[in-house]
């Protein structure tokens, strides 16, 4: 990569950097994400010719299956040209190498391999592959793939491929799917399983606004609202704590109260206070923890001295870490140790990595002791 | 399969007399595999003069298939003759979703921190990966697939944006044995059941669920309360959870009476957020 401004500067030293290299990073931003960019891309799937791809199918160990595939699937980047050959690798009778066909056929991002797929992601098909069908269809760009996802939504029966469509429809602009998700949670016909599914997925996405999920949390349906939940606990970089606080109110659920502290835990926004106001008045051992996680997680992105709950808290979650007959309340507790980023959390978990009677929990305290904090 | 079934239950035509279902234990072999990525992941590489080494721990739910990682990362190295040199901690949230055979993971990957690039400071790193549709290899101890990248570098008080187009990655599984293997088999058992059957057929007691590694080594022990029915020689039994944290880790097995072999397609296990049919 031959980028005139930033190569040339970047043998000055930083105290006599000539103010051109600063303009060069400051101004012309594609120097740096160009950088970035070489440094990874220099690893994604060359753009093999088939018979590269073919000189690797004598394979032998599951490694080199791994690299077949993986050759298998970059071929598609040579466009129009790799399909005749994926229309025939389409009919190998091992499963894993037509899924990475459909991969592959999903990269040329032509409308033939669109047409393929979408005869694929169909109910009657094995469902490996119609789900691989759905999730190729899902990531390519063509923007009218939307409309066809949807169509294909409407055919299918079978719950597990419904949810990949939904996965695949989840990870679209928001921009085309907008209507099809209000639609679709509106329509009574539609699972309430695979409505909670779609809003943690288009949570996970990060496709679907806040005050998409946040609007959901007023349904009066618990799955609704558990899934916004859990898309407001995978969503990056939401500020929606009173929302979710508020919502916490009217639940009863303790499981459902689990993941409103999950969302609650994730906002930029969230008030350790508040979260530990709220964590007081719980009586569901199971929800406190989530809460007490919460209070970890929101102290842990801004630690301040002398934080009078800070002991207490990590003597509760040691106490859980140590004594609860569900392993995995106890690693839970052990993140919620973690996430707190102080002395006395790994203090803690040295502890639990000593004297728990979980070998398993052991070693994850020991392995979770040894990072920064 | 390996099942032991002891005599648990003496019927004479359609009427059954109480008995102690005083031992039960069945091990799966493989044909409804429940995999476990738990561990330390570690991805180290070197691209174009510049090393990558991102190490985090990996803890799933056993009851979700969540899986939620904490760890580090250093980038340092020479790209296009600037000198980086950037550290700082991971986040990981990713999901399993299991359709048929297969296992795929989704999720993100952050990464915050800081560093230097040609001596100048970075105020702030912020990258968000997105994981889509990585596939779980098995046999090669791998889960594989593509990721993008957005982001921002925050240099000499301006906001940079970062991307990275779809861009393939193989990621090591855990290592779990000496070999630096994956040796998560998949395997999982339902011991240690105690329960009895009343004079109309119905089962109920207690049990223990566990998936093993390699050497036979359970990851976890889930107390499982067991209920059913026997009904016609045909017997439905039933072991899930006893919590409402670990309810949804559910064995269901359907089996005749007089050879003890399960009904095709009419048993099931669920656990780690995966489901099969057996």
């Amino acid at each position: 990569m031959q980028r005139g401004g930033s190569k040339g500067v970047s043998q000055e030293t930083p105290a006599n950097a000539p103010r051109a290299w600063i303009n060069s990073a400051v101004h012309q931003e594609t120097s740096l994400e160009e950088a970035w960019s070489t440094a990874f891309q220099s690893d994604s799937v060359p753009r093999p010719t088939w018979k590269e791809v073919q000189d690797t199918r004598a394979y032998s160990t599951p490694r080199g299956k791994a690299n077949y595939l993986q050759l298998l699937e970059g071929y598609g980047f040579r466009g129009a040209e790799a399909v005749p050959n994926f229309r025939t690798v389409l009919n190998d009778p091992d499963q894993e190498i037509r899924r990475a066909a459909m991969r592959g056929l999903g990269r040329t991002e032509t409308a033939e391999a669109e047409s393929i797929l979408m005869s694929y992601a169909k109910d009657g098909v094995a469902i490996e592959e119609s789900t691989e069908a759905a999730l190729v269809l899902g990531q390519m760009g063509n923007p009218s793939v939307t409309g066809k996802l949807q169509e294909l939504l409407r055919q299918a029966q079978d719950p597990v491929l419904r949810e990949h469509l939904v996965d695949a429809l989840a990870g679209r602009a928001w921009e085309q799917t907008q209507p099809f998700f209000s639609a679709h949670l509106r329509n009574q016909n539609v699972p309430l399983e695979e409505k909670q599914n779609a809003l943690a997925m288009l949570g996970m996405r990060d496709t679907a606004p806040e005050v998409f999920l946040t609007n959901a949390l007023g349904d009066k349906r618990e799955e609704i609202r558990a899934g916004a939940y859990q898309g407001l606990a995978w969503r990056n970089d939401t500020a929606v704590s009173e929302k979710i606080r508020s919502s916490l109110l009217r639940e009863t659920d303790s499981g459902i109260r689990s993941l409103g502290y999950e969302a609650w835990g994730n906002q930029t926004d969230a008030s350790r206070g508040e979260i530990l106001a709220n964590y007081r008045k719980e009586t569901s051992p199971e929800v406190r923890l989530r809460a007490l996680k919460a209070w970890a997680r929101t102290y842990g992105r801004s630690p301040a001295e002398g934080e009078p709950f800070l002991p207490e808290a990590v003597s509760i979650l040691e106490q859980v870490a140590m004594t609860d007959r569900n392993p995995g309340e106890r690693r839970e507790a052990l993140k919620a140790l973690q996430a707190t980023r102080t002395k006395e959390g790994n203090d803690a978990l040295q502890r639990i990595a000593v004297g728990n009677s979980n070998q398993r929990i052991r070693e994850l305290a020991y392995r979770l002791s040894l990072r920064r904090y | 399969m390996n099942i032991i079934f002891p005599l648990f239950l003496f019927c004479v035509a359609t009427r059954c007399f109480a008995g102690s279902l005083d031992l039960i234990e069945f091990e799966s072999q493989g044909n409804a595999p429940i995999y476990v990525i738990e561990g330390d992941i570690i991805y180290n590489n070197t691209i174009n003069g510049v090393a990558v080494s991102l190490n985090w721990e990996s803890s799933m739910n056993e009851a979700t298939g969540s899986l939620a990682g904490e760890g580090d990362y250093t980038i340092s190295g020479s790209v296009n003759s600037l000198a980086i040199d950037w550290a700082g901690t991971i986040g990981a949230n990713m999901n399993v979703k299991v359709a048929g055979s297969v296992v795929r993971v989704n999720g993100k990957l952050t990464m915050s921190g800081g560093g230097t690039i040609a001596g100048y400071t970075l105020d702030r790193l912020s990258l968000l990966y997105t994981f889509s549709n990585f596939d779980l290899n098995p046999n090669a101890g791998q889960m594989a697939g593509y990721v993008s990248l957005k982001g921002t570098a925050r240099l000499l008080g301006r906001n940079l944006p970062l991307s990275l187009p779809r861009t393939y990655l193989a990621i090591d599984l855990p290592d779990e044995d000496m070999n630096g293997q994956w040796d998560s088999t998949g395997n999982w058992k339902i011991s240690d059941i105690d329960a009895t059957v009343d004079g109309k057929g119905k089962i109920t007691g207690t049990g223990k669920f566990a998936v093993l590694d390699d050497a036979g080594a359970s990851y976890d022990i889930i107390d499982q309360k067991i209920s059913g029915t026997v009904k016609n020689g045909v017997a439905n039994l039933i072991a899930a959870g006893n919590s409402k944290a670990t309810s949804k880790i559910k064995v269901i097995l359907t089996y005749r009476e007089s050879d003890d072999q399960t009904v095709a397609k009419k048993s099931s296990v669920s656990a780690y957020g995966q489901s099969r049919k057996f």
